[in-house]
Protein backbone atom coordinates (compact mmCIF):
# COMPACT_ATOMS: atom_id res chain seq x y z
CA UNK A 1 0.00 0.00 0.00
CA UNK A 2 2.70 2.40 0.94
CA UNK A 3 5.55 2.95 -1.38
CA UNK A 4 8.83 2.64 0.23
CA UNK A 5 10.93 5.74 -0.09
CA UNK A 6 14.58 5.30 -0.26
CA UNK A 7 16.55 8.07 1.28
CA UNK A 8 19.64 8.56 -0.69
CA UNK A 9 22.42 10.96 0.04
CA UNK A 10 22.32 14.13 -1.99
CA UNK A 11 25.11 16.06 -3.54
CA UNK A 12 25.08 18.50 -0.68
CA UNK A 13 28.11 17.85 1.44
CA UNK A 14 27.32 16.92 4.94
CA UNK A 15 28.57 19.20 7.68
CA UNK A 16 31.58 18.06 9.54
CA UNK A 17 30.73 15.56 12.22
CA UNK A 18 32.00 17.72 15.02
CA UNK A 19 29.40 20.37 14.27
CA UNK A 20 26.43 18.04 14.48
CA UNK A 21 24.62 18.04 17.75
CA UNK A 22 24.35 14.68 19.25
CA UNK A 23 22.10 13.33 21.91
CA UNK A 24 24.92 13.22 24.35
CA UNK A 25 25.80 16.87 23.92
CA UNK A 26 23.81 19.37 25.97
CA UNK A 27 21.75 21.69 23.79
CA UNK A 28 22.68 25.29 24.37
CA UNK A 29 19.57 27.09 25.67
CA UNK A 30 18.47 30.31 24.06
CA UNK A 31 19.49 33.46 25.85
CA UNK A 32 17.14 34.02 28.74
CA UNK A 33 14.76 36.93 28.53
CA UNK A 34 15.41 39.86 30.75
CA UNK A 35 14.31 38.96 34.20
CA UNK A 36 11.34 40.88 35.40
CA UNK A 37 9.53 40.52 38.64
CA UNK A 38 5.82 41.15 38.84
CA UNK A 39 3.70 42.47 41.63
CA UNK A 40 0.37 40.92 40.81
CA UNK A 41 -3.01 42.52 40.84
CA UNK A 42 -3.98 41.28 44.26
CA UNK A 43 -0.67 42.10 45.89
CA UNK A 44 -0.30 45.08 48.20
CA UNK A 45 3.18 46.18 49.16
CA UNK A 46 3.81 48.71 51.89
CA UNK A 47 7.39 49.76 52.36
CA UNK A 48 10.54 49.95 50.30
CA UNK A 49 10.90 47.88 47.17
CA UNK A 50 14.50 47.23 46.07
CA UNK A 51 16.12 44.72 43.78
CA UNK A 52 18.28 43.91 40.81
CA UNK A 53 15.83 43.19 38.03
CA UNK A 54 13.05 44.89 36.14
CA UNK A 55 9.72 45.23 37.85
CA UNK A 56 6.15 45.24 36.64
CA UNK A 57 3.64 46.60 39.11
CA UNK A 58 0.09 45.44 38.55
CA UNK A 59 -0.96 45.66 42.16
CA UNK A 60 -0.64 48.35 44.77
CA UNK A 61 2.55 49.77 46.20
CA UNK A 62 2.86 52.32 48.96
CA UNK A 63 6.26 53.54 50.07
CA UNK A 64 9.16 53.71 47.65
CA UNK A 65 10.53 51.78 44.70
CA UNK A 66 14.25 51.90 44.04
CA UNK A 67 15.65 49.91 41.12
CA UNK A 68 18.35 52.24 39.95
CA UNK A 69 19.67 50.05 37.11
CA UNK A 70 16.41 48.66 35.85
CA UNK A 71 13.03 49.40 34.38
CA UNK A 72 9.96 49.90 36.50
CA UNK A 73 6.63 49.59 34.74
CA UNK A 74 3.38 50.52 36.41
CA UNK A 75 0.80 48.51 34.51
CA UNK A 76 -2.74 49.50 33.68
CA UNK A 77 -3.98 48.01 36.91
CA UNK A 78 -1.16 49.35 38.99
CA UNK A 79 -1.72 51.87 41.77
CA UNK A 80 1.39 53.37 43.24
CA UNK A 81 1.59 55.85 46.08
CA UNK A 82 5.31 55.96 46.20
CA UNK A 83 8.38 57.61 44.80
CA UNK A 84 9.96 55.57 42.03
CA UNK A 85 13.64 55.69 41.17
CA UNK A 86 14.91 53.60 38.27
CA UNK A 87 16.78 53.67 35.01
CA UNK A 88 13.54 53.81 33.05
CA UNK A 89 10.07 54.40 34.47
CA UNK A 90 7.03 53.60 32.37
CA UNK A 91 3.54 54.33 33.65
CA UNK A 92 0.28 53.00 32.31
CA UNK A 93 -1.68 53.15 35.54
CA UNK A 94 -1.88 55.54 38.48
CA UNK A 95 1.01 57.04 40.36
CA UNK A 96 0.95 59.52 43.18
CA UNK A 97 4.55 60.31 43.91
CA UNK A 98 7.76 61.48 42.37
CA UNK A 99 9.38 59.70 39.43
CA UNK A 100 13.12 59.82 38.91
CA UNK A 101 14.89 58.07 36.05
CA UNK A 102 18.44 57.91 34.80
CA UNK A 103 17.30 57.59 31.19
CA UNK A 104 13.67 58.42 30.69
CA UNK A 105 10.17 58.53 32.05
CA UNK A 106 7.33 57.40 29.83
CA UNK A 107 3.71 58.26 30.60
CA UNK A 108 1.45 56.18 28.39
CA UNK A 109 -1.91 57.43 27.24
CA UNK A 110 -3.68 55.69 30.10
CA UNK A 111 -1.36 57.07 32.77
CA UNK A 112 -2.56 59.26 35.59
CA UNK A 113 0.33 60.79 37.46
CA UNK A 114 0.54 63.40 40.16
CA UNK A 115 4.05 64.16 41.25
CA UNK A 116 7.34 65.52 40.07
CA UNK A 117 9.36 63.96 37.26
CA UNK A 118 13.12 64.18 37.08
CA UNK A 119 14.67 62.60 34.01
CA UNK A 120 16.76 63.65 31.01
CA UNK A 121 13.97 62.49 28.72
CA UNK A 122 10.25 62.57 29.26
CA UNK A 123 7.61 61.00 27.02
CA UNK A 124 4.08 62.22 27.53
CA UNK A 125 1.58 60.50 25.31
CA UNK A 126 -1.68 62.09 24.31
CA UNK A 127 -4.32 61.19 26.83
CA UNK A 128 -1.99 60.93 29.77
CA UNK A 129 -3.05 62.98 32.76
CA UNK A 130 -0.18 64.64 34.55
CA UNK A 131 0.08 67.27 37.22
CA UNK A 132 3.42 68.20 38.60
CA UNK A 133 6.85 69.45 37.77
CA UNK A 134 9.07 68.18 35.00
CA UNK A 135 12.79 68.72 35.56
CA UNK A 136 14.91 67.57 32.65
CA UNK A 137 18.31 68.34 34.02
CA UNK A 138 21.00 70.77 33.09
CA UNK A 139 20.53 73.07 30.13
CA UNK A 140 22.20 71.97 26.94
CA UNK A 141 25.73 73.36 26.84
CA UNK A 142 25.87 73.44 23.09
CA UNK A 143 23.25 76.13 23.05
CA UNK A 144 25.55 78.40 25.01
CA UNK A 145 28.23 78.06 22.37
CA UNK A 146 26.11 79.96 19.90
CA UNK A 147 26.95 83.09 21.81
CA UNK A 148 23.76 84.86 21.03
CA UNK A 149 24.06 87.95 23.18
CA UNK A 150 20.98 89.63 21.84
CA UNK A 151 18.76 90.80 24.62
CA UNK A 152 15.65 88.73 24.91
CA UNK A 153 12.47 90.56 24.14
CA UNK A 154 9.04 89.55 22.96
CA UNK A 155 8.45 90.00 19.30
CA UNK A 156 5.39 90.05 17.16
CA UNK A 157 3.96 86.71 16.29
CA UNK A 158 4.89 87.06 12.67
CA UNK A 159 8.58 87.38 13.50
CA UNK A 160 8.98 83.87 14.84
CA UNK A 161 11.18 82.07 12.38
CA UNK A 162 11.88 78.68 13.88
CA UNK A 163 10.08 75.69 12.52
CA UNK A 164 7.27 75.03 14.96
CA UNK A 165 7.42 71.30 14.48
CA UNK A 166 10.96 70.88 15.54
CA UNK A 167 11.38 69.81 19.11
CA UNK A 168 14.64 70.09 20.98
CA UNK A 169 15.76 66.72 19.66
CA UNK A 170 13.52 66.39 16.67
CA UNK A 171 11.90 63.25 17.99
CA UNK A 172 8.21 63.41 17.51
CA UNK A 173 5.19 61.43 16.48
CA UNK A 174 1.61 62.61 16.18
CA UNK A 175 0.60 60.92 19.39
CA UNK A 176 3.76 60.92 21.36
CA UNK A 177 6.23 63.46 22.53
CA UNK A 178 9.76 62.83 23.63
CA UNK A 179 11.72 65.68 24.95
CA UNK A 180 14.93 65.95 26.84
CA UNK A 181 18.66 66.04 26.69
CA UNK A 182 20.60 64.58 23.84
CA UNK A 183 22.13 61.20 24.35
CA UNK B 1 -18.18 85.95 12.62
CA UNK B 2 -16.08 82.88 12.93
CA UNK B 3 -16.65 82.86 16.63
CA UNK B 4 -20.43 82.44 16.29
CA UNK B 5 -20.39 78.65 16.09
CA UNK B 6 -18.63 78.55 19.41
CA UNK B 7 -20.94 80.88 21.23
CA UNK B 8 -24.66 81.23 21.59
CA UNK B 9 -26.78 83.88 23.20
CA UNK B 10 -29.30 82.42 25.60
CA UNK B 11 -31.37 83.62 28.48
CA UNK B 12 -30.66 82.65 32.05
CA UNK B 13 -33.46 80.09 31.94
CA UNK B 14 -31.65 78.19 29.26
CA UNK B 15 -28.54 77.84 31.31
CA UNK B 16 -29.20 74.23 32.13
CA UNK B 17 -28.08 70.82 31.06
CA UNK B 18 -27.29 70.37 27.45
CA UNK B 19 -30.16 69.01 25.39
CA UNK B 20 -30.10 66.98 22.25
CA UNK B 21 -31.20 69.98 20.19
CA UNK B 22 -28.21 72.05 21.16
CA UNK B 23 -25.50 72.16 18.56
CA UNK B 24 -22.20 70.55 19.16
CA UNK B 25 -19.04 72.62 19.29
CA UNK B 26 -16.50 70.97 17.07
CA UNK B 27 -12.81 71.43 17.73
CA UNK B 28 -11.43 74.52 16.11
CA UNK B 29 -7.86 74.90 14.92
CA UNK B 30 -6.68 78.47 14.78
CA UNK B 31 -3.57 80.56 15.00
CA UNK B 32 -2.10 81.19 18.42
CA UNK B 33 -0.46 84.60 18.07
CA UNK B 34 -0.27 85.18 21.79
CA UNK B 35 1.64 81.98 22.42
CA UNK B 36 3.87 82.69 19.47
CA UNK B 37 4.66 86.15 20.78
CA UNK B 38 5.33 84.76 24.22
CA UNK B 39 8.13 82.51 23.04
CA UNK B 40 9.42 84.74 20.25
CA UNK B 41 12.87 86.11 20.88
CA UNK B 42 13.71 83.65 23.63
CA UNK B 43 16.92 81.71 23.37
CA UNK B 44 16.43 77.97 23.36
CA UNK B 45 18.86 77.37 26.17
CA UNK B 46 16.47 75.56 28.50
CA UNK B 47 17.36 77.85 31.33
CA UNK B 48 13.87 78.98 32.32
CA UNK B 49 10.97 77.81 34.38
CA UNK B 50 7.45 77.49 32.96
CA UNK B 51 4.21 77.45 34.89
CA UNK B 52 1.24 76.13 32.94
CA UNK B 53 -2.04 76.37 34.81
CA UNK B 54 -3.56 73.81 32.48
CA UNK B 55 -3.09 70.06 32.47
CA UNK B 56 0.03 68.35 31.19
CA UNK B 57 0.10 67.80 27.45
CA UNK B 58 2.75 66.30 25.27
CA UNK B 59 2.75 69.05 22.68
CA UNK B 60 3.01 71.69 25.37
CA UNK B 61 5.88 69.89 27.02
CA UNK B 62 7.64 69.71 23.69
CA UNK B 63 7.39 73.43 23.17
CA UNK B 64 8.28 74.44 26.70
CA UNK B 65 11.27 72.14 26.87
CA UNK B 66 12.94 74.10 24.10
CA UNK B 67 13.18 77.04 26.43
CA UNK B 68 12.88 75.71 29.95
CA UNK B 69 14.35 73.13 32.21
CA UNK B 70 11.58 73.29 34.80
CA UNK B 71 8.01 72.88 33.64
CA UNK B 72 5.11 72.69 36.01
CA UNK B 73 1.60 71.67 34.98
CA UNK B 74 -0.96 72.66 37.56
CA UNK B 75 -4.21 71.47 36.01
CA UNK B 76 -6.45 74.17 37.47
CA UNK B 77 -8.60 74.29 34.37
CA UNK B 78 -10.22 70.88 34.61
CA UNK B 79 -12.48 71.55 37.57
CA UNK B 80 -11.84 75.19 38.24
CA UNK B 81 -11.95 75.72 42.00
CA UNK B 82 -13.73 78.63 43.61
CA UNK B 83 -13.85 80.29 47.00
CA UNK B 84 -11.86 78.64 49.74
CA UNK B 85 -10.86 75.82 47.46
CA UNK B 86 -9.39 78.28 45.00
CA UNK B 87 -7.54 80.13 47.76
CA UNK B 88 -6.12 76.87 48.98
CA UNK B 89 -5.16 75.84 45.46
CA UNK B 90 -3.41 79.13 44.84
CA UNK B 91 -1.59 78.96 48.14
CA UNK B 92 -0.57 75.42 47.30
CA UNK B 93 0.99 76.49 44.03
CA UNK B 94 4.55 75.57 44.80
CA UNK B 95 7.36 77.96 44.04
CA UNK B 96 10.42 76.49 42.48
CA UNK B 97 13.33 76.18 44.83
CA UNK B 98 15.74 76.83 41.96
CA UNK B 99 14.27 80.02 40.54
CA UNK B 100 10.98 81.88 40.08
CA UNK B 101 8.87 81.16 37.07
CA UNK B 102 9.75 83.01 33.88
CA UNK B 103 6.82 82.06 31.70
CA UNK B 104 3.23 81.59 32.85
CA UNK B 105 0.40 80.27 30.71
CA UNK B 106 -2.90 81.13 32.26
CA UNK B 107 -5.09 80.15 29.28
CA UNK B 108 -8.70 81.13 30.00
CA UNK B 109 -8.57 80.69 33.75
CA UNK B 110 -9.32 84.35 34.38
CA UNK B 111 -12.65 83.96 32.60
CA UNK B 112 -13.56 80.98 34.70
CA UNK B 113 -13.06 82.77 37.99
CA UNK B 114 -15.55 85.02 39.69
CA UNK B 115 -14.63 88.70 39.54
CA UNK B 116 -13.63 88.80 43.21
CA UNK B 117 -11.32 85.84 42.70
CA UNK B 118 -9.38 87.20 39.78
CA UNK B 119 -7.06 89.48 41.78
CA UNK B 120 -6.14 86.52 43.98
CA UNK B 121 -4.81 84.65 41.00
CA UNK B 122 -2.79 87.58 39.69
CA UNK B 123 -1.41 88.34 43.14
CA UNK B 124 -0.24 84.77 43.57
CA UNK B 125 1.31 84.71 40.11
CA UNK B 126 3.15 87.92 40.90
CA UNK B 127 4.62 86.27 43.97
CA UNK B 128 5.81 83.24 42.05
CA UNK B 129 7.34 84.90 39.01
CA UNK B 130 10.62 86.51 38.10
CA UNK B 131 10.91 90.29 37.65
CA UNK B 132 10.70 90.06 33.86
CA UNK B 133 8.28 87.16 33.65
CA UNK B 134 5.85 86.80 30.78
CA UNK B 135 2.18 85.99 31.24
CA UNK B 136 -0.13 84.63 28.57
CA UNK B 137 -3.87 84.54 28.94
CA UNK B 138 -7.05 84.27 26.91
CA UNK B 139 -10.17 86.30 27.58
CA UNK B 140 -13.62 85.78 26.12
CA UNK B 141 -14.85 88.98 24.48
CA UNK B 142 -17.97 87.67 22.82
CA UNK B 143 -20.51 89.14 25.22
CA UNK B 144 -23.10 87.75 27.60
CA UNK B 145 -23.20 84.14 26.55
CA UNK B 146 -23.00 80.61 27.58
CA UNK B 147 -20.15 78.63 26.20
CA UNK B 148 -18.53 75.32 26.98
CA UNK B 149 -15.28 75.40 28.88
CA UNK B 150 -12.52 75.09 26.36
CA UNK B 151 -9.49 72.90 26.23
CA UNK B 152 -6.48 74.27 24.39
CA UNK B 153 -3.90 72.07 22.77
CA UNK B 154 -0.91 73.48 20.97
CA UNK B 155 -0.52 71.81 17.60
CA UNK B 156 2.39 73.29 15.73
CA UNK B 157 4.78 74.53 18.30
CA UNK B 158 3.67 78.00 19.27
CA UNK B 159 1.81 78.79 16.09
CA UNK B 160 -1.45 76.86 16.16
CA UNK B 161 -3.84 75.80 18.86
CA UNK B 162 -6.81 73.47 18.83
CA UNK B 163 -9.61 74.64 21.06
CA UNK B 164 -12.37 72.21 21.85
CA UNK B 165 -15.13 72.03 24.41
CA UNK B 166 -14.48 69.92 27.47
CA UNK B 167 -17.80 70.10 29.26
CA UNK B 168 -21.36 71.23 28.94
CA UNK B 169 -22.00 74.89 28.12
CA UNK B 170 -22.32 77.16 31.09
CA UNK B 171 -23.00 80.78 31.69
CA UNK B 172 -19.92 82.88 31.48
CA UNK B 173 -18.97 85.91 33.52
CA UNK B 174 -19.30 89.36 32.05
CA UNK B 175 -16.59 89.92 29.49
CA UNK B 176 -13.43 91.59 30.69
CA UNK B 177 -12.52 94.62 28.63
CA UNK B 178 -8.97 95.54 27.72
CA UNK B 179 -8.76 98.26 30.35
CA UNK B 180 -10.05 95.90 32.99
CA UNK B 181 -7.50 93.30 31.96
CA UNK B 182 -4.68 95.83 32.26
CA UNK B 183 -5.90 96.85 35.69
CA UNK B 184 -6.31 93.27 36.83
CA UNK B 185 -2.91 92.15 35.66
CA UNK B 186 -0.87 94.70 37.57
CA UNK B 187 2.10 94.36 38.24
CA UNK B 188 2.11 92.71 34.82
CA UNK B 189 1.89 95.11 31.91
CA UNK B 190 0.12 94.17 28.72
CA UNK B 191 2.56 94.32 25.82
CA UNK B 192 0.52 92.60 23.13
CA UNK B 193 -3.09 91.73 22.59
CA UNK B 194 -4.48 89.75 19.73
CA UNK B 195 -7.97 89.01 18.50
CA UNK B 196 -7.80 85.78 16.56
CA UNK B 197 -11.44 86.17 15.39
CA UNK B 198 -12.99 83.50 17.57
CA UNK B 199 -14.57 85.73 20.15
CA UNK B 200 -11.44 85.43 22.20
CA UNK B 201 -8.64 87.85 22.88
CA UNK B 202 -5.14 86.74 23.71
CA UNK B 203 -2.93 88.84 25.92
CA UNK B 204 0.77 88.80 26.55
CA UNK B 205 1.90 90.71 29.59
CA UNK B 206 5.30 91.29 31.11
CA UNK B 207 6.18 91.94 34.68
CA UNK B 208 8.00 95.16 35.45
CA UNK B 209 7.59 96.56 31.98
CA UNK B 210 7.08 100.28 31.38
CA UNK B 211 4.00 101.49 29.64
CA UNK B 212 6.08 102.75 26.77
CA UNK B 213 6.35 99.19 25.59
CA UNK B 214 2.64 98.65 25.24
CA UNK B 215 1.71 97.64 21.78
CA UNK B 216 -1.43 96.07 20.53
CA UNK B 217 -1.87 94.02 17.44
CA UNK B 218 -4.88 92.51 15.82
CA UNK B 219 -4.42 89.25 14.03
CA UNK B 220 -7.24 87.86 11.97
Amino acid sequence: MWKKIDITPTATPAPPPESRPTRTEPVKPPPPPTERATIGRSIVVQGEVMGDEDLLIRGRVEGSVNLALHTVTVGNDGEVKASISARVVAVEGEVEGDLQAEEQVVLRSSARVQGDIRAPRVVLEDGAIFRGLVDMGEPVEEKKLRGDSQRERPEAATTASRSPQAGPRGVETPTETMVGASS
Amino acid sequence: MDWLPRTRRVSAEEDGPKTAEEPDFPPLVRAAPGVTAMFAGLKEDRSRAVLDLGPGRGSHLRLYSRFARWIRFVGLLGETPHGKVLRAALEALPPLSQRPYDLVLCWDLLDRLKPVERPLLVKRLAQLTAPSARLFLIVDVSGEITAPPLRFTLLEGAHQVCQEPCGRPRRTQLPIGPEEVERLLSPFEVVYSFTPSQGLREYLAMKGRGRKGIRRSKVS
